[in-house]
């Protein structure tokens, strides 16, 4: 019994000293990791005694910009091809939901968002990639802290992180500068007009340079925007949540929404809507970008690929006219309180029905490596928004984003929260999108919208089992921003 | 042998349907096991995050109850049948409208139809998509209304509560009245002469005509495209899904886009299963009536010797 109990330690013992020795050799060459991701994929060929390989992609549409060129590269280099297909960017989440089922292979990997992560690692279509990134080393060192984390579950890493969603605001510095504006303003308000602290000075500045000098009820510049459309909206409103110290959740999964932070922040959210284009509640980046980008508002929250629309050299009619901010906050016992919401942030996943795993895990690494990342940050009509240390100092990304952008960008990473990443997330945000909007359209109080929110959300966690969803909040919490403001 | 089984084949009855048991064959062993295995998910407590159907707990009748006190799918069932309420009825009054326009013979009339008949062969995703673009309130088509009624027009199709109702059922009138407009066409030149010739002979107007003798004439044609738009229209999904993704609000939000939600982005296979169980019998039962007043017409005529 003594012999088999040493036996056992002594091969114990070996496999813990063996085992950083072995993953070692298994190691991919090369100095960074787009070349490593290079290799890899050339070693992955050679030892299936491939010249040539297809994969399969499912992308959402608004992404192709930019990333078709860096395919092209990778195939150059490697042999390995990608055949990509779009998908509308919110239907991303049913088409891998069908793959979950059809368990066809018909895509290698995809990008989507962290929200649909649980569910569909739970469904068995996500594959973990920590072996794979053990040998390629990513660059996951260089990405804003926080960020990573929304490509994990339960401990393992699932999803490559390629797109910094955390949103910025961005106003009008040329309004704000012309003569007279500042003194009427501050005579009205008390205050120098710039970037809002709150979102009281958001309101406000919104109020003052909303112009409609005919009072026809469409007003020549829209003081304020942000999305309101089914889908998106609810974003928006748990941003200004989370800033009002709000959490979705007790730590028994009991939804705290549509307690006295929830309805202020839906009543600001919905008093704001009055400045926005009225049209605003069927409007996602694709009517807002260019809307923006044509003068028409003096402010938005949004993405951080505005910078790319707003500072576009031919296509903006206010390139160079801009002030980047910190998102605004509330003040919560007497303290200033910032949040920002990773309101997309795109994930490279590798499928677990895919044939060739590991080769789709080499271009997702590939394309989220510094050297590729900061080309797919920069270039033009590009929504991969900036998420490592070093696209800060790139000069190519500070040429397309401006060096002023990408300094508020990575400050405002520092307050930025998560959405609601456990399972059955799609189906909780989109029972607080319906009720978001009903109140934004006067079909709901803001506080029956929050209460039959968490009416709702109560039903959804014990449907999941409770027990099983605090755990999942439990393991998101860490992932929110302790800090009230950044450094 | 041989003599029985070529015996058996003269049968009228066996040779006639003979030819249709391969076609049936087929239909059955595509639609049946899905049919079925729709009816068993529909007992059981399926999300596809938990593992594989078979092993999902039997739950009886729960994802029924559960399904008929949704308040949700309730309110998508009535706004579906509200839809079609009101999109079936005005596609055949156009559809109507235009077939009795190009019944008679004039110079264009090929063009007329082929222009008419345009929209039923565009993709639905590409109508919706095309009318997401020109319905958005500052774009062409408020432009167009502007310049026709004098003054600005800023209706909000796709994001005000009541207006983006309408736009559904507009695109889906415009894309449709081609069908009902087909199946008037081919319904008005099949109608027998003889019944209108001797109306007119017995001095009967343009319009007793029409009312007396070539409407209830139609009737089973009617009957049809009633029951080939209602079935289509009840199954809405394009449009909801990409002018208004079934909001503002759930203002659009049709059976099929709840169904979608419920399987696809939930996960819920199961409830998503019962739910559109519910649906095909209230469907089907639909059908069922529409189907037996076709009969009855049928029957009719064929006693009063019209056919």
């Amino acid at each position: 019994m003594r012999s088999a109990s040493r036996t056992i330690l002594t091969v114990l013992v070996a496999i813990l000293v063996l085992s950083p020795v072995v993953a070692a050799a298994q190691a991919v060459p090369g100095a960074t990791a787009d070349e490593r991701a290079i290799n890899g994929a050339k070693a992955y060929m050679k030892s299936k005694n491939l010249t040539s390989l297809k994969l399969n992609m499912m992308m959402p549409s608004i992404f192709t910009a930019g990333s078709t060129g860096e395919m092209a590269n990778f195939e150059k280099a490697t042999g390995i091809a990608v055949n990509y297909f779009e998908v509308g960017i919110l239907q991303i989440q049913a088409k891998a939901m069908s793959e979950a089922v059809a368990k066809s292979g018909s895509f290698d990997f995809w990008i989507g968002d962290p929200i649909s992560l649980p569910d569909l690692v739970e469904a068995g279509l996500v594959r973990p990639i920590d072996d794979l990134a053990a040998r390629g080393k990513p660059d996951f060192d260089d990405v804003v802290a926080g960020f990573v984390e929304q490509g994990r579950y339960k401990g393992k890493t699932y999803g490559m992180f390629g797109d910094g969603d955390n949103w910025i605001m961005v106003i009008r510095k040329d309004l704000i500068d012309a003569p007279g504006e500042k003194q009427k303003f501050k005579a009205k308000y008390g205050w120098e007009p710039g970037c809002p602290d709150t979102y009281e000075q958001w309101y406000q500045l919104a109020e003052f340079f909303t112009r409609d000098p005919k009072g026809t009820g469409v007003p020549e510049l829209y003081g304020a925007m942000g999305y309101r459309a089914r889908g998106w909206g609810w974003r928006w409103w748990l941003q200004q949540f989370y800033a009002k110290g709000g959490m979705p959740f007790d730590d028994t999964m009991k939804p705290l929404i549509a307690g006295k932070e929830g309805v202020e922040a839906l009543k600001d959210y919905i008093a704001l809507t009055k400045f926005m284009p009225k049209d605003i509640l069927g409007w996602a980046t694709p009517q807002a970008y260019p809307f923006f980008a044509g003068g028409n508002a003096f402010s938005i929250m949004t993405y951080p690929s505005i910078a790319i629309a707003a500072e576009h050299p031919e296509k903006s009619k206010i390139a160079g006219k801009n002030r980047y901010c910190l998102v605004p906050g509330y003040v919560v016992n007497g303290k200033l309180v910032r949040r920002s919401l990773q309101g997309f942030g795109n994930l490279l996943y590798v499928s677990n029905y895919s044939k060739h795993p590991e080769a789709a895990y080499w271009l997702a690494q590939y394309l989220t490596s510094k050297e590729v990342s900061a080309r797919l940050v920069s270039g033009p009509n590009s929504v991969w928004d900036p998420y490592m240390k070093s696209h800060l100092t790139d000069p190519r990304v500070i040429k397309a984003r401006t060096k002023e952008m990408l300094e508020v960008h990575l400050k405002n990473a520092q307050v930025t929260a998560p959405m609601i990443l456990i399972q059955g997330a799609v189906e909780y945000n989109d029972v607080l999108d319906q009720n978001v909007q009903e109140a934004l359209l006067g079909k709901l109080t803001p506080e029956d919208a929050l209460n039959r929110t968490a009416a709702a959300w109560e039903k959804i966690t014990n449907q999941l089992g409770r027990k099983q969803q605090i755990e999942g909040w439990k393991a998101l919490k860490p992932a929110f921003p302790t800090k009230n403001v950044p450094d | 042998m041989p003599g029985v089984m070529s015996r058996w084949l003269e049968r009228e009855r066996v040779f006639k349907w003979l030819p249709f048991v391969p076609v049936q064959g087929l239909f059955a062993l595509l639609l049946l096991p899905n049919a079925l295995l729709l009816v068993y998910l529909s007992f059981l407590s399926w999300r596809i995050t938990r593992g594989a159907w078979w092993n999902a707990p039997f739950t009886g009748l729960d994802s029924f109850l559960n399904a008929l006190g949704d308040e949700r799918f309730l309110w998508a069932v009535g706004r579906t049948f509200g839809f079609a309420a009101v999109a079936v009825p005005l596609e055949l009054l156009l559809g109507f409208g235009l077939a009795l326009l190009c019944r008679e013979p004039f110079r264009g009339r090929r063009v007329y139809t082929t222009v008419f008949l345009l929209p039923m062969m565009i993709v639905p995703a590409v109508v919706g998509y095309d009318l997401s673009m020109l319905l958005i309130d500052q774009g062409p088509f408020n432009q167009v209304l502007s310049v026709l009624a004098g003054r600005p027009v800023t209706v909000r199709w796709l994001s005000d509560y009541t207006a983006a109702k309408f736009a559904i059922i507009g695109a889906d009138v415009w894309q449709w009245t081609a069908l009902t407009f087909l199946v008037f066409v081919s319904g008005l030149a099949g109608l027998p002469r003889d019944p209108i010739r001797a109306a007119r002979v017995m001095g009967a107007s343009r319009w007793q005509i029409f009312w007396h003798v070539e409407l209830p004439l139609l009737k089973p044609v009617i009957a049809i495209a009633v029951v080939l738009r209602s079935m289509e229209a009840l199954k809405i999904f394009d449009y909801p899904m990409l002018l208004t993704q079934g909001g503002p609000g759930n203002a659009t939000e049709t059976i099929a886009v709840y169904l979608w939600r419920m399987g696809w982005e939930f996960a819920r296979v199961s409830d998503a299963a019962t739910m559109s169980l519910i649906l095909l019998v209230v469907v089907s039962l639909y059908i069922f009536i529409a189907i037996r007043v076709l009969r009855r017409e049928r029957r009719r005529l064929a006693e009063e010797g019209v056919r």
